[in-house]
């Protein structure tokens, strides 16, 4: 399998709280990956960091052998875990811009989902409700054809059924050489999805398994390990 | 890369700005028409004279406002969340800022243009035809006097007017980028690096000034002033000249500034 992702020693510190702690890490492709954690442990410092968005306070971060630029972005489609669309824009001139940016971005597939989504592609994104804004966001994400997808948090703050939209788009649509991670705290919605989990602790990782071996050797749910090891 | 960035840029900026633009010269033309009922009575004084006023203030507010937008949109589109988008598209910084650089300096550029057509529309008729002949009158002696130079300083002026924006432009980008830093009051963080700038330069001219006052009455004041004197020509120029450097090394300055710290110390919101 080929090596998307690869973290060596990765540091960052905020002032003087560490984030993240000498983390070593690497993300083949192929696989969905669950990156779990509670509040504060380090999943959105490393998410931020896969995505160029912060920099390394000690060690290195590779995407595809190069380092977070111009040439990891074209590889890693990002679903960041806030509104970050521009809201007098339309749904359809948001995908435009998506496909000027991006040759792996497939505008018919955005398209068709708006409308199985029922989602007006020519309304402002200021006038769709919260929950249509965040469909548009993974939907535009989906709709790349990326080596790897970084999703923050996709399934928090939306009903059952638009959880069960979600996981399923995003099982359909994901190109499957390519490797998905998962940040989320609703593991139960998610759990079957999942190839291998990373429980991050603290800005340490305590753990990175597959969920089979999880059950083999546990003889748990990943949901249930999670509990287990966080418990307070 | 850079021309895909401008595309949204011009394309973001010109929602806010066209309506202004037509107000502009709604105003202009209805200044116009007033014209045409020129009369001694009092009720035209007060419409002349209101629309004219509102007419410069339109005028003043437009420059205010395009830098305003030009800001915000600098602002939004980077370190809010919009960055979130912005920040990972395959661009590399230096292409985001000279986007957003280029589309501001373009921006401005149209609302003098704005400007120009309004003052045309204002002054419509005889009045124009005076202005332009005294325009041309003007230039006949500035050029009779100059000489060949008095292209130069033209070419000179406008590079100089250009850099100004320029240098303008980029340390409110860096005051901005600056005041992103911060974890709250980001505005308010922003204004004071700009305003700690502008302070500095104030302190620097006033140095420079002071050093100057103690050269005067001395020699080397004397032979730089008779300098001067054969050398005119020459002195404009290199006055012109100097004020250019000076202005695009405050410009790199920016621009290296803005880069480093986005691509070092990114604080989204």
């Amino acid at each position: 399998m080929s090596e998307l992702l690869k973290c060596t020693s990765l540091t960052k510190n905020y002032g003087h709280i560490a984030a993240l702690k000498n983390v070593d890490l690497v993300v083949e492709g192929g696989k969905i990956i669950g990156l779990l954690g509670p509040n504060g442990s380090g999943k959105t410092t490393l998410i931020k960091l896969i995505n160029g968005l912060l920099v390394p306070d000690g060690g290195e971060i590779t995407i595809l052998g190069n380092k977070p630029g111009v040439e990891s972005k074209q590889s890693v489609a990002y679903l960041p875990d806030n509104d970050y669309l521009n809201p007098s824009m339309t749904a359809l001139a948001t995908a435009e811009l998506f496909a000027d940016f991006y040759p792996d971005f497939s505008i018919e597939a955005a398209k068709k989902m708006f409308g199985e989504l029922g989602i007006d592609q020519n309304a402002k994104l200021k006038t769709l409700s919260k929950g249509n804004r965040e469909k548009v966001c993974l939907i535009l994400t989906m709709s790349r054809k990326a080596k790897l997808y970084v999703l923050d948090e996709p399934i928090a703050g939306v009903d059952p059924a638009t959880r069960d939209y979600i996981i399923s788009t995003i099982l359909q649509n994901y190109n499957k050489e390519a490797s998905v991670i998962i940040s989320t705290h609703i593991i139960s919605d998610i759990e079957s999805a999942l190839d291998e989990v990373i429980f991050l602790k603290g800005g340490e990782i305590v753990l990175h398994k597959s969920v089979d071996e999880i059950r083999n050797e546990n003889n748990k749910s990943v949901d249930e390990l999670f509990r287990e090891v966080f418990k307070w | 890369m850079v021309k895909k960035l401008l595309k949204y840029d011009f394309s973001a900026l010109s929602k806010p700005l066209i309506p202004m633009y037509i107000v502009m010269l709604s105003i202009a033309l209805f200044n116009r028409i007033v014209q045409f009922f020129e009369s001694d009575g009092v009720a035209y004084n007060i419409f002349f004279i209101s629309s004219t006023i509102l007419f410069v203030i339109s005028i003043a507010v437009s420059f205010v406002y395009t830098l305003a937008v030009c800001v915000v949109r600098f602002y939004k589109n980077l370190y809010s969340h919009q960055g979130y988008l912005t920040l990972t598209l395959p661009a590399s910084h230096s292409e985001h800022i000279l986007s957003k650089l280029i589309s501001s300096v373009c921006a401005m550029a149209v609302t003098l243009l704005a400007v120009i057509i309004s003052v045309s529309v204002c002054t419509a008729g005889d009045v124009f035809g005076e202005i332009i002949k005294a325009a041309l009158y003007i230039f006949k002696q500035y050029f009779r006097l100059t000489k060949v130079h008095g292209a130069f300083y033209i070419l000179e002026f406008i590079l100089v007017l250009l850099a100004t924006t320029v240098a303008e432009l980029l340390t409110i980008f860096t005051s901005v980028t600056v005041g992103q830093l911060a974890k709250k009051n980001r505005i308010l963080l922003a204004f004071g690096v700009y305003f700690g700038i502008y302070v500095a330069w104030q302190i620097i001219e006033t140095v420079l000034l002071i050093i100057g006052a103690v050269f005067v009455n001395t020699d080397i004041a004397e032979k730089l002033l008779d300098y001067i004197a054969e050398n005119t020509y020459q002195c404009i120029h290199i006055a012109l000249i100097g004020f250019l450097l000076i202005q695009l090394a405050v410009s790199f300055a920016g621009f290296f500034i803005t880069r480093k710290i986005m691509r070092t110390k990114l604080n989204l919101e």
